[in-house]
Formats: C-alpha cells, sequence, structure tokens
C-alpha cells in the first residue's frame, strides 16, 4: 500500500512542478537570506556577509536540480525533451524523413496486411462456442495412405454408440434444391446434416427452432431451416415465414427456423449453405450400406477429453467394426482432426510463406532506413563530439538518437497501418474465392495494431542503435583529428553490411518469386486435353418429383440439347454429369481376362462420368479410336463405355482397348464394353495428372443432374439468354445455373497460384527497389566523400574508365556478397515453398541463375548513376573541398 | 566565527542526514528549513556541519516517503516559510534510524577498544 500512496505523492509532484520548482527556490532564498542577516547582525560587511551565506549553502543550482531528482521524473522530463528535440530533426528534413517514412510505410503496411489475415485464420479461435472441442472424424483406407475420405451411415451409428469421447457427432453433405414459388426459380445449395447438427456446433437459430432428434426418418424430414442470407433475399425477411411452407424441387417444406446472420457454418465440402435439411435416416444407404461413404462428420468432444484420446478410442473403435465387418471395414480406420486444422490447414503454409515475405520486406526497409540514418548522424558527427567532449552522457545521447529513429518509426508505422488496411482490402478482394476459409472475418482488430507498433518500435529501436552506438563510440580527439575519415570509413563498414545484407535478403524473395512463377507457367502451358474457348456451361437439375422416371429425364436432355442446338450461333451442344477440373464420382471395377482383385480395396479405381452424345465434339476433346456414344445405346441394348487414353493405357497397353470389356466391382454388376478412346482430361484441377476415366452414355446410366455445355460461334455470353430461354421453354421451374465460360472456370483454377505468385513478385518487385534504393544510397554517398580523392586522381591523369571502374568495382563487391549470401539463404529456405510449387523443384538452377543476374544487373545499374557522377568531378572544386 | 577552522567541523557521517532531521523535527515539533540546520548546528556545538542546501534534497525525499509534512506559514519576522512537522511514520522511521546507527555505534566502538 505505502508504495501507492508513495506514487500519488509522486504523480501530485509531476503535475504541480512549476509550483514546486517555485516554492522550493523561494525556501532555498529565505535561507540564504536569514544567514546573511545572521552574519551582518554578527557584524560581518555585507558583501563579505551574502558571500558566506552563499559559500555555506552550497550550489544552488544543482540542489535543486537534486531535490527535482528526488521525485523521480527526470526520465520523463528527458522523454518529453528527447520527443521534443526529434520531432524538431525530423520536421528539419522533410525529403529524409518522407523517404524513410514511405520507405517504412510499404514495409509496416505489407506485414499489417498479412499480418490480420494470419492473425484471423491461424491464430483466433473459430467463432464457435468452445471451438476447441470441435473436430471432424474422417475414414481412412488401406488403398490410398494419407487419404481422408467421407463416412458411410452404418459405421457412424456405431461411432455413436461406441464412442465416450464425444458430447455429440453429426453426419453433414452438400444438399442442393430448386426453390420455387418466388418468381424466378431459384437453384440453392445447401446441407443435410443430422438433426443435431446445430447443438453439436453451438449454434442457436435466431427465430424459431433447430431440429428436433425425430426429423430423420421420411415423412417427418421435409423441414427447413434457412441462412440469414437466404431469408433476406428470397423471403425479404418476412418473419412469418417461420412456420409456413415452401416449395423445394417441387416438394412442401416447413420453415422452422432461421439462423442468426453472424453464424458462418463451417465449410468442408461446398460453400456457404444457405439452407440446411434433416438428413434422411431411413434410406438403404444411411441403415445398410457400409460401402458407401458419402458424408463428413462434425463432432463435439466432451470437457477435458483431448484430440488425441479421441484418436486413440476412434482408432480403437475402427479396430472392432473391422473385427465384426470383414468385408467392408478391413483396414478402415478413423482420423480425427481439429476443425481449425480442417478449415485452415490448406491455407496455412502459403499464409507462413507470405508473412515470411512481407518480413523480409521490412528487413529490408529497415536497412534502408538504418543507412539513411547513419548517413545523417555522420553528418551530426562534430555536434555529437563536441556535446560529448562538454560532458554530456554518452546514454543520454545515445537515448536522444534512439528516440528519434523510433519516433520515425513510428511515424512509418502509423503510415503503414493506413497502406496495411487499404492492402488488406485489396488482398481480400483479389483471393480466390474460399481461399481465405468463410468461417472466419478478417479484419483489423487490436491485436494487428499492437502488432503493428510492436514492430515499428522494435525495428525503429533496431535501426536507430547501429547510428547511434556508432556516433557515440568515436572519440573527440578523434575526430578533431582524422576531420570525419576515419568515421566515415567504420560507418563505411556498417553500412556496407546493411546493403549486403539487404541485396541477400532480396535475392532470396526474387528467388522465392521466381519459382512460384515457374511454377504459374508450369501450370498454365499444361495441356487441359480440350478446348474451352468459346463454351458456355451451366447445371440442370431435374427434380424427382417432376421427372421421377429415367426415360423422361434422358427424354428431357434430349429434347434440350435439340432445341440448344438449332439456335443460331451455336456450333454444337453436349452434357455431362462433370466437367473437367472438376472432381468427380469413382468406382472400383474389374477388367475380363485379368486376375480378380481379393477384396474391394485393391480394385482399380476408375473415374466415372456420364455424357450425352456430341459432348466430346463440343469440349473438343479428341476420340482416338473406336466411337463416340450415340443415341442407339439405349437401355435395352449392351452397356458401352468411352474410356480415357489413360485408362486404355492401364488395363490394356499394347492392345487395342476397343470391344474390350470391364465391370463394376459389385457382384450383379454386367460387363460393359468398350467402344471408343478419347484424350485424356484434366479432371481434378490443372496440377492433378490424368487418371483412367470411363464414360457412359446419358442414354443407358441416367443422372437427373447433368451440365449442359455450349459451343458457340462467336461469344458465349451473348448465348446464355437464349439458352436459358430454351430450357423455360421445356421446363418454367428450372433454373440452368452455375453458368460459366470454360474459359472462366480454367483461369477461376489457377487462381490461387496465380494469386500466391503475384504477391510474391510484388513483394520482391519492392525488395529489390528498395536494395538497388539502398546501394544507390551506399555507393554515392562513398562518392561524396571520396571527392577529394577522386579530384586529386583525376588532376595526376587518372581518365574516366578508371574512376567508373573503380566506384563500380566498390559497388560490386557489397553486391558479390549479397548475391553470395542470398543463394545460401534461398538454397536453405526455398524446400518451405515445396507445398506451393507446381512441376518446379525448390532448387531449380535456371531460377537461381537468373534472380542472381537480375539482381546484379539492377544493383549495378544502382551504381552506376553515382559512378558517373563521379567522373564529372571537377578537380580544381574537388580539391578546395572541406 | 562561523566561516571557521575546517580541521573542527567534520562533515557528518554519509546516511546520517535523515536522522539528524528526524531528531531535530522530533526535538522542535513545526520548523522551517534554516532552522533546522541552525539547531542541527547549536546542539552538536558546532562540530557538526551540513552543506546547508543538502538539506533541501533529503527533505523531498523525506516528505516523498511520508515521514514528514510541510505547510507554508509566516516566520517571527514576517517572513514567508516552509515549515516542516513530523508524522506518525516520520515517528516510528526515527526510532528505525535510532536503533540501527546505535547499532553501528556499539559494533564501531567494540572494534576500536579491543583493537
Amino acid at each position: 500500500m505505502n508504495w501507492f500512496i508513495e506514487l500519488g505523492r509522486r504523480l501530485f509532484m509531476l503535475f504541480r512542478r512549476s509550483q514546486f520548482d517555485r516554492d522550493l527556490e523561494e525556501e532555498m532564498h529565505l535561507h540564504r537570506e536569514l544567514r546573511e542577516q545572521e552574519q551582518i547582525e554578527g557584524g560581518v560587511a555585507p558583501e563579505e556577509a551574502r558571500y558566506v551565506a552563499r559559500r555555506r549553502f552550497g550550489n544552488d543550482l544543482v540542489l535543486r536540480e537534486e531535490s527535482r531528482d528526488m521525485w523521480g521524473w527526470n526520465w520523463l522530463e528527458y522523454f518529453v525533451q528527447d520527443i521534443r528535440f526529434g520531432l524538431r530533426m525530423l520536421a528539419r528534413n522533410p525529403g529524409f524523413t518522407a523517404v524513410a517514412v514511405i520507405t517504412l510505410a510499404l514495409g509496416i503496411g505489407a506485414n499489417t496486411a498479412i499480418f490480420s489475415v494470419v492473425n484471423a485464420v491461424l491464430l483466433k479461435p473459430l467463432p464457435y462456442a468452445d471451438p476447441d472441442r470441435l473436430a471432424v472424424i474422417w475414414v481412412t483406407e488401406p488403398s490410398a495412405p494419407g487419404g481422408l475420405f467421407p463416412n458411410t451411415g452404418p459405421d457412424f451409428r456405431d461411432w455413436q454408440d461406441m464412442n465416450r469421447s464425444f458430447e455429440g457427432m453429426s453426419a453433414i453433405t452438400i444438399a442442393g434444391a430448386t426453390l420455387t414459388g418466388s418468381g424466378e426459380p431459384l437453384q440453392l445449395h445447401g446441407l443435410s446434416v443430422s438433426p443435431n447438427a446445430f447443438q453439436v456446433l453451438g449454434a442457436q437459430p435466431q427465430l424459431g427452432r433447430s431440429f428436433s432428434p425425430d426429423e430423420g426418418p421420411s415423412g417427418h424430414n421435409h423441414v427447413v431451416i434457412l441462412s440469414y442470407g437466404l431469408w433476406q433475399s428470397a423471403f425479404g425477411g418476412q418473419k412469418n415465414i417461420v412456420g409456413n411452407k415452401v416449395t423445394m424441387d417441387g416438394e412442401a417444406y416447413d420453415v422452422v427456423g432461421i439462423m442468426p446472420k453472424d453464424l458462418r457454418f463451417p465449410t468442408v465440402w461446398g460453400r456457404n449453405p444457405q439452407y440446411w435439411t434433416p438428413i434422411t435416416m431411413d434410406a438403404p444407404k444411411w441403415k445398410t450400406d457400409r460401402g458407401n461413404h458419402w458424408f463428413w462428420v462434425l463432432a463435439r468432444m466432451k470437457k477435458g477429453v483431448t484430440l488425441n484420446q479421441a484418436a486413440a478410442e476412434m482408432v480403437t473403435i475402427s479396430a472392432r467394426l473391422a473385427q465384426q465387418y470383414p468385408r467392408t471395414n478391413t483396414g478402415v480406420s478413423a482420423r480425427v482432426r481439429s476443425l481449425h486444422e480442417q478449415l485452415t490447414g490448406n491455407v496455412s503454409e502459403v499464409l507462413w510463406v507470405l508473412f515470411a515475405a512481407v518480413g523480409f520486406l521490412l528487413l529490408i526497409a529497415c536497412a534502408n532506413v538504418a543507412n539513411l540514418l547513419l548517413t545523417k548522424t555522420v553528418g551530426r558527427q562534430r555536434e555529437i563530439a563536441v556535446r560529448l567532449a562538454v560532458g554530456a552522457g554518452a546514454r543520454r545521447l545515445v537515448r536522444q538518437l534512439l528516440t528519434e529513429s523510433v519516433l520515425l518509426f513510428l511515424l512509418g508505422g502509423v503510415a503503414g497501418l493506413a497502406v496495411g488496411m487499404a492492402a488488406l482490402r485489396l488482398l481480400l478482394r483479389a483471393a480466390p474465392a474460399g481461399y481465405i476459409p468463410e468461417v472466419v472475418s478478417v479484419h483489423l482488430d487490436s491485436r494487428v495494431f499492437g502488432f503493428t507498433f510492436l514492430v515499428a518500435f522494435v525495428t525503429g529501436t533496431l535501426a536507430g542503435l547501429i547510428p547511434a552506438l556508432h556516433a557515440t563510440r568515436v572519440s573527440f580527439g578523434e575526430m578533431l583529428k582524422e576531420s570525419g575519415s576515419a568515421v566515415a570509413a567504420s560507418h563505411g563498414l556498417a553500412r556496407g553490411l546493411l546493403t549486403a545484407g539487404e541485396i541477400a535478403i532480396a535475392l532470396v524473395m526474387l528467388v522465392g518469386a521466381g519459382l512460384a512463377t515457374r511454377s504459374l507457367i508450369r501450370l498454365l502451358g499444361v495441356q487441359l486435353g480440350f478446348d474451352p474457348r468459346q463454351v458456355v456451361a451451366g447445371r440442370i437439375s431435374l427434380p424427382d418429383s417432376r421427372y421421377p422416371k429415367e426415360p423422361q429425364q434422358t427424354a428431357f436432355f434430349r429434347n434440350l440439347l435439340d432445341r440448344v442446338q438449332a439456335l443460331p450461333g451455336v456450333v454444337s451442344a453436349g452434357a455431362a454429369s462433370e466437367l473437367p477440373l472438376d472432381g468427380g464420382s469413382n468406382g472400383a471395377v474389374v477388367i475380363e481376362g485379368q486376375p480378380a482383385p481379393k477384396d474391394v480395396w485393391s480394385s482399380p479405381l476408375v473415374e466415372l462420368c456420364i455424357v450425352s452424345p456430341n459432348y466430346f465434339r463440343t469440349m473438343r476433346i479428341p476420340l482416338l479410336s473406336g466411337r463416340d456414344v450415340a443415341e442407339t445405346d439405349t437401355p435395352e441394348a449392351p452397356p458401352v463405355a468411352v474410356i480415357n487414353e489413360t485408362m486404355a493405357h492401364r488395363f490394356w497397353s499394347h492392345q487395342d482397348a476397343v470391344g474390350k470389356r470391364f465391370k463394376h466391382s459389385d457382384p450383379d454388376a454386367k460387363w460393359i464394353t468398350v467402344i471408343g478412346v478419347v484424350g485424356d482430361v484434366r479432371e481434378f484441377g490443372l496440377a492433378e495428372p490424368a487418371i483412367p476415366e470411363a464414360y457412359y452414355p446419358e442414354s443407358q446410366e441416367t443422372y437427373p443432374e447433368l451440365v449442359l455445355v455450349v459451343r458457340t460461334a462467336n461469344g458465349p455470353q451473348a448465348q446464355v439468354a437464349a439458352i436459358r430461354n430454351a430450357v423455360h421453354g421445356l421446363d418454367k421451374g428450372l433454373p440452368w445455373y452455375r453458368v460459366q465460360t470454360l474459359s472462366e472456370m480454367v483461369s477461376d483454377s489457377s487462381r490461387e497460384k496465380r494469386f500466391v505468385a503475384l504477391l510474391l513478385a510484388l513483394f520482391a518487385a519492392v525488395a529489390l527497389a528498395l536494395a538497388s534504393v539502398g546501394i544507390y544510397g551506399v555507393v554515392s554517398y562513398s562518392v561524396s566523400q571520396r571527392t577529394r580523392e577522386i579530384g586529386i586522381r583525376m588532376a595526376f591523369g587518372a581518365e574516366v574508365r578508371n574512376v567508373l571502374g573503380m566506384v563500380l568495382r566498390e559497388g560490386l563487391r557489397l553486391v558479390i556478397a549479397g548475391v553470395a549470401v542470398g543463394l545460401l539463404g534461398a538454397w536453405a529456405l526455398s524446400r518451405y515453398l515445396t507445398s506451393i510449387l507446381y512441376a518446379v523443384r525448390a532448387t531449380d538452377l535456371a531460377t537461381y541463375i537468373l534472380a542472381a543476374l537480375l539482381m546484379t544487373a539492377v544493383a549495378l545499374v544502382a551504381c552506376l548513376v553515382p559512378a558517373r557522377r563521379a567522373t564529372k568531378v571537377d578537380p580544381m572544386v574537388a580539391l578546395r573541398y572541406e | 566565527m562561523s566561516g571557521g577552522d575546517r580541521l573542527h567541523q567534520d562533515e557528518i557521517p554519509p546516511g546520517t542526514l535523515y536522522l539528524l532531521i528526524l531528531r531535530t523535527l522530533a526535538r522542535g515539533g513545526e520548523m522551517h528549513g534554516y532552522e533546522i540546520a541552525n539547531s542541527i548546528q547549536q546542539i552538536s556545538e558546532d562540530v557538526l556541519r551540513v552543506e546547508e542546501g543538502s538539506l533541501y534534497p533529503a527533505l523531498q525525499r523525506m516528505m516523498i516517503k511520508g515521514w514528514m509534512t510541510a505547510k507554508w506559514g509566516t516566520t517571527a519576522g514576517n517572513r514567508r516559510a516552509r515549515y516542516y512537522r513530523l508524522t506518525a511514520a516520520g515517528r516510528k522511521q526515527l526510532e528505525a534510524e535510532v536503533w540501527q546507527f546505535d547499532r553501528v555505534m556499539q559494533a564501531i566502538t567494540r572494534v576500536i577498544q579491543t583493537a
């Protein structure tokens, strides 16, 4: 308590400093007067009396200072003085201040922007109640080590019954429906969930209720919960929609609740859902089919259970299931991931790479400003030496110089925050959709502010320390003797090191950006296997309620294709269940005449797709042999398939695949005859190699949801309205949705790589610019220091060429040192880039050489400017210099 | 003559200035700086001489510590002066310092006598 009261007294004093000074002075004055008077009364002469009083009292200035010291506020007074002085110095050199602040604003701003994302995605907890207890449980299979697969209905129910680690488990899968009854039919994307999903997540509806446990079996599952967004856009936010019915896929659903605006449902598959319906709990695939993996599992661990404990229990449970159901579950196990890892795992590596890149950028910016500060303190060397000589404390001087640089960096921090806010906005707009997980919200918060100012403060101290220590280490005598040149030499070393370091870091960044760019070029050069130009695609989904029978579905698509084909400007039209680059579904197959695999897991997997006649022609996927699917491939005719080149090579290498047969691995599958072989397409994205694939005729393997693909003669955008009319001409209640040109789709599929490469290239370009400014500064400073020497050399007949060579050699030394260190650094660090590279090794020699050449060339140009200035030195002027 | 011969006027031992001020105030009640200085000198019969100004930093520190309070008053000669007065904490501190001082003195005395 005592120290507290004491602090109170000290603070009181702080705020009444002038009063305090007056009191003290009056008190001391009185003391001396009384003493003087006493002396006079004792018979001393007046002048003598005053002298005695003074002598006995002591030095009153020092004593007043000491008294003030007692209150312990000196540091604050000095601090205020230093800040005033620092601000004056900065204001006196507006050019220097502006260059430094802009440099720092770039460095700090880039860090602020990237850190905001790192903070939101990696550091902040997910926006759910007790998010640490949320987990996602995947199935692992022996055929695909490392792969994570969805679960099956029966296994899920066993997990629920057997586990002790989890409070609740919820099955979740994507769903889609056409909403009719309110204007244009609207295609919705939603989720089918176990009724307890919201309870597991810890989310409450804003209006109405969430699902009750009995809302699973059919007859009870036509209930729907709407997202806030859909409620607003489709129903105008009317409250009475809750308790009413809406029409989805032609069937009536009771709206039971509305979720709040800020609910960000975890999106493991698909996009942010617009609605939720209960998963159908009496379908065979839910009750009995242990081979059908179709939903992911969100689970909440009990309090006090760790992820490892939960994971261990799930492995045990899986082993028991494998014993009980050997045919389907042998080797099948479970893997528990935290929800946070699940949602952010993909982006975290890239984020750390970007964070490192902006960190490097900031280091370069700091080195540049430290260099500027060094130049400035050299200019003030005489002032500093004089102050040291007359007894100024070295510590106080260091503190003053430091205050100045920290002040500069804080200004840079403020400007950086503004740059960072703008950069973050651009970044979020430029980032590919879904790249930054939709569940997090990125914005500047107190942590980002704290980070920015901490960075500004620490870097300011570091950058200020070098010149400050340098400046005060030099003695006065040395200073006067050497008239600055020795000091300049020792500064030269510090500046050289800083600059070489900048070049090294910039080179590391150039190599990183170069590797990312080369990957991107490789990626864009990938043979797609189809021609996306002039093609537009969109989905059509036939609701069961109106198209219950397969012949109806086939007839619909046949009609539609005929109508679209007849449109003016349409070259050809086709349909398929999946587009390239978009993923799809697969199945295990058995090849005729080849040994049957011993179980389900060792059967080869083949990608499956359903196509209409003309699909290949429309996509310009080349038919290599045999024939296309045709309308004559009716359900009554023998089953046929077109396969891709990879499948033909895999199963029938060195033979003609046409006429060969294969079948699906389920027991009652029929043999399917290969009628044609087409070229490979990239099915899972540009970076994924082609895999075996089989295409079935739509007329034999009917499917209610197909992508309509249309090749147009001149510009696909112009045809969109006409195609939509054709769809509506057949059925007014059908939306044509997710319409997109294939060129857009192809460019979207490389957006992530382009985004990262662009950012890295941008950062590297800024780094390159800053580093060349740095080397320019060093060389031109040294030229100005050596003006006299250069003048003398020229007076003695040195030629322009010699002077130029001399200056360039000095710059080149720094460049070579920096490049050497930079290459080593890049070689050591580049392995952290592996995850963002494609078809380029992290040690790609060509990239390293190119980056080193670029760095050297730019740095030499930066040296050339001051070097040319050196050759213009007039010997007579130079000799009079100083 | 108070200008005097240095040989007979001893600088006070370091650390005892607080003790002297506290003791003086304990005996004399309210005093201003000049009075304190004179009092110390008179009682020690001019042996102990304080560099008079150095009272003031000491007084500041003792106020921070809460050993004394100060308020402005008027002297007999009708001058404004700051009067210092001991607080309860100050009295406690005096006891502690006296005890401490005695201990040290006794120890020193013993060392001198046995030598």
